[in-house]
């Protein structure tokens, strides 16, 4: 029996490869991905922001300016040689936000720290901001701005504190300045002290590789798998539609559309596997391999039981769209909401993308592999009980 | 006309069909968002990002930090810290109930202090790889600044107190300090002037977003119609070629049924949007105070985007020559546009060549002219291209029909 399933498998996966446009088609997958991390590479940002210091011999302005620019991260800052410019960029949305830095800042800043904040150009405020809008990211970029600022500020409320103290009063400012500068900056820790790590992963992560573009990838390609296996069951309804699996002893015929299915989904599998490859989250192959094998085994069960329990191709196209929706919306492939966690445990890529930093959740797709594929036989065990209404199976 | 009339027919008798199953999916999806909505809002606490602390949370200085930003208005409304051991918060962070948990290393105060730098790790769950562990890194940057900053400016006190042989109370002096610091970081928003200057309107996320939804909602639902268009087999076609209705004339016909789909689903999207966003209670700034008049206007307008959309479905249909190649090559090229064309992450997050690309893709024209109708812009040059790219796509059909006729 083994070997006749083997030869079928063989064949319903030859009659899929046999047209080379669905080896093209899943080409795609690895040619999508390859081109997608081409753009890792590119220079992307989530924020623009346009930045000008008011001409003055203190040079502190610029030297903000500079430490803005050096930043390498998700906010690009960008400086421009005047206010109209600025202006004008941010008007055009050419950039998300632009600041404004006032002239002689080393001297607004001292007098801030000594608490006279009565200098302040930008009607009482020390930075102007121009935006069109204001949302989250742009107060994380203004955070980006202060912690720019802070160590300025720092040094002064710290000489200004020193000066303060009854303690000292008998000694020079400029002495007692140059001594906590001088102490500041042998106190001074450059490293930033958070580390950031992933579950189950025991080194920090590299975060400085980490493309915001290429990181849905794997989730995409998870939802490629479940693609390719919901298809599968589509040309399925064709293909009982056609009457092409009438031949088959009515007791076998859940498992030949089993495989049917199958075989579809293990070809996207294959090609999602290849595509990881490219990915840059690809880890062991090993690892991989089996987490891959365990995703094609949860997507055949699933679709299969789809393929069950409804047998209109219209609706069936129709649910397509729906189920990737819905696993798009759920499962982390973009973001992860929060709840819902009995209708995200239905959905075969939730525990796949779960289990690639985590045992439990390699246990938990294991026996989802099991479960679905148990409750289609189950079904279809049922099924050949209970025959659907209007139908007369007759004894050969 | 017959062929037409034919084509049409199939596309009626399976919409119902198509219908129920999007209501009841889309139902049963909306009843699940409501009452996730309902019981997070039931809650105060599910409303706030919840990050669990593991380790030495001993030191009192450490302690005085937690307490603080539990006190704090700006973090207490956002943010709930809990502490727990390590495998209480790994077990948490699998069942989603914590955003992520901060691992403090022992002797954490006084590694600092000693200038050994050790670190406090923050972990993340896989659902946080990409743009949120990112801002996370920038915004764990911004406070490590502040906290090192805070920690050089009072030790460089404490030192030049010492070396000077202050004979006051150095403790109290440090607590005062400390305070002094809390005095300038906590209204650090006062330093800044927001000006919004008078400029072209900018679309708010929640537009975009609508826009983005409503372009991926119409080609998806779109291309599960593929079961009605897709053939291996020609030779009704054939037959029908031979009997006068050629390659064009069958293309046209199945072309007008594929857009019929299209605006049946449509009117159904078009009709929960208009229930959706009519009310005082706007998600959407650039709808607010808007007519009941104005929005049917705006679905009638968002609605040309039917035709191109329409073309690109019919011609990636066309490029199949089997049902399973034909579903997987219209998601997968609905997925890739879309996501090139912003409707997943904002087209500006992407890099300028992308985003320039973008503007001449099909699905990245059809974003900018429904972006365009909702801040009440001329759209003239996303027509114009949307007309360019349906003749290419009709003309290209004609040509891939032709040639599995005559083959």
């Amino acid at each position: 029996m083994a070997k006749k399933l083997m030869i079928w498998y063989a064949l319903l996966s030859k009659r899929l490869f046999v047209k080379p446009s669905f080896l093209a088609i899943l080409l795609l997958a690895p040619l999508l991905t390859a081109g997608t991390m081409l753009l890792a590479d590119a220079d992307a940002h989530i924020l623009r922001i346009a930045v000008y210091a008011e001409p003055s011999t203190d040079m502190l302005g610029e030297r903000i300016i500079d430490d803005l620019t050096a930043i390498d991260g998700v906010v690009k800052y960008e400086p421009y040689s005047s206010e109209e410019e600025l202006r004008r960029a941010v008007g055009e949305s050419e950039a998300d936000a632009g600041y404004l830095l006032p002239a002689g800042l080393t001297e607004l800043l001292r007098e801030y720290a000594a608490g006279d904040k009565s200098g302040f150009p930008y009607d009482g405020h020390l930075i102007r901001v121009v935006t069109n809008r204001d949302n989250i990211q742009l107060q994380l970029a203004r955070e980006q701005l202060y912690s720019v600022l802070y160590p300025h500020i720092s040094e002064m409320i710290s000489e200004q504190f020193t000066l303060e103290q009854d303690d000292f009063s008998g000694m020079s400012e400029d002495a007692v300045r140059r001594s906590v500068e001088a102490l500041y900056e042998q106190m001074h820790v450059d490293e930033s002290i958070f580390q950031f790590a992933y579950i189950g992963e025991e080194t920090p992560a590299d975060l400085d590789n980490i493309s915001y573009l290429t990181s849905p990838l794997r989730g995409l390609l998870s939802l490629f798998v479940l693609l390719t296996g919901l298809a599968s069951s589509l040309y399925l309804l064709q293909d009982r539609k056609e009457g092409r699996f009438e031949w088959a002893r009515y007791g076998y015929r859940p498992v030949y559309e089993w495989l049917s299915i199958l075989s579809g989904t293990a070809a996207g599998g294959a090609a999602a596997y290849l595509a990881l490859f490219f990915s840059g989250t690809f880890t062991a192959w090993g690892e991989e391999l089996l987490l891959m094998i365990l995703l094609v085994f949860a997507v055949t069960g699933f679709s299969s039981i789809l393929s069950r329990i409804i047998r209109n191709m219209a609706v069936f196209g129709t649910c397509i769209p729906l189920v990737l929706l819905i696993s798009a919306a759920l499962t982390p492939v973009f973001a992860s909401f929060n709840g819902v966690m009995t209708i995200k445990y239905m959905l075969p890529t939730f525990c796949y993308l779960n289990s690639v930093n985590s045992m439990n959740y390699r246990v938990r797709l294991l026996l989802y592999v099991l479960a679905v594929n148990g409750l289609y036989f189950l079904l279809s065990a049922l099924r050949n009980v209970i025959p659907p209404a209007g139908r007369v199976y007759e004894k050969p | 006309m017959k062929y037409l009339s034919m084509q049409i027919k199939r596309v009626c008798r399976a919409f119902p069909a198509i219908l129920l199953t999007a209501l009841i999916l889309a139902g049963a999806l909306g009843l699940l968002a409501y009452l996730q909505t309902v019981s997070a809002s039931e809650s105060e606490e599910n409303q706030k990002i919840t990050l669990a602390l593991v380790g030495d949370t001993d030191d009192s200085y450490l302690g005085l930090g937690i307490d603080l930003l539990r006190a704090m208005d700006s973090s207490r409304f956002t943010c709930t810290l809990i502490e727990m051991s390590e495998e209480d918060a790994v077990d948490a962070l699998e069942r989603q109930e914590i955003y992520g948990y901060l691992r403090i290393p022992d002797n954490f105060i006084e590694s600092v202090v000693y200038g050994e730098n050790a670190k406090v790790t923050y972990v993340a769950g896989t659902s946080q790889y990409g743009i949120g562990v990112l801002l996370a890194r920038e915004l764990a940057d911004c406070v490590s600044i502040l906290l090192t900053e805070t920690q050089s400016g009072i030790y460089a006190f404490r030192s030049f107190s010492e070396q000077q042989g202050a004979d006051g109370d150095l403790w109290s002096d440090i607590y005062d300090m400390n305070m002094r610091y809390f005095q300038y970081v906590l209204p650090r928003a006062e330093l800044y002037d927001i000006d919004t200057p008078d400029s072209s309107p900018v679309i708010s996320v929640q537009g975009y977003y609508v826009c983005a939804a409503l372009l991926m909602f119409s080609l998806f639902l779109g291309a599960s119609g593929g079961s009605l268009f897709i053939r291996g087999d020609y030779s009704l076609h054939r037959m029908l070629a031979v009997r006068g209705t050629g390659a064009v004339q069958q293309v046209l016909a199945e072309y007008v049924s594929c857009c019929f789909l299209l605006f049946l689903n449509y009117v159904v999207m078009a009709s929960a949007f208009l229930l959706f966003f009519t009310g005082e209670d706007n998600l959407i700034p650039e709808l607010e105070g808007a007519s009941g008049m104005y929005l049917v206007r705006l679905v009638i307008s968002f609605s040309l985007l039917l035709p191109a959309a329409g073309a690109l479905l019919y011609f990636l249909f066309q490029c199949a020559r089997s049902l399973i190649s034909g579903m997987i090559l219209t998601f997968l090229c609905v997925i890739g546009l879309g996501y090139i064309s912003g409707c997943f992450y904002p087209l500006s997050f992407f890099p300028e060549e992308i985003q320039r690309a973008a503007s001449v893709l099909p699905t990245g024209i059809l974003m900018e002219y429904m972006q365009d109708v909702l801040l009440g812009r001329s759209s003239g040059l996303p027509v114009l291209l949307s007309v360019v790219w349906i003749v290419l796509f009709v003309a290209c059909a004609c040509l891939i029909r032709r040639r599995r006729i005559s083959g």
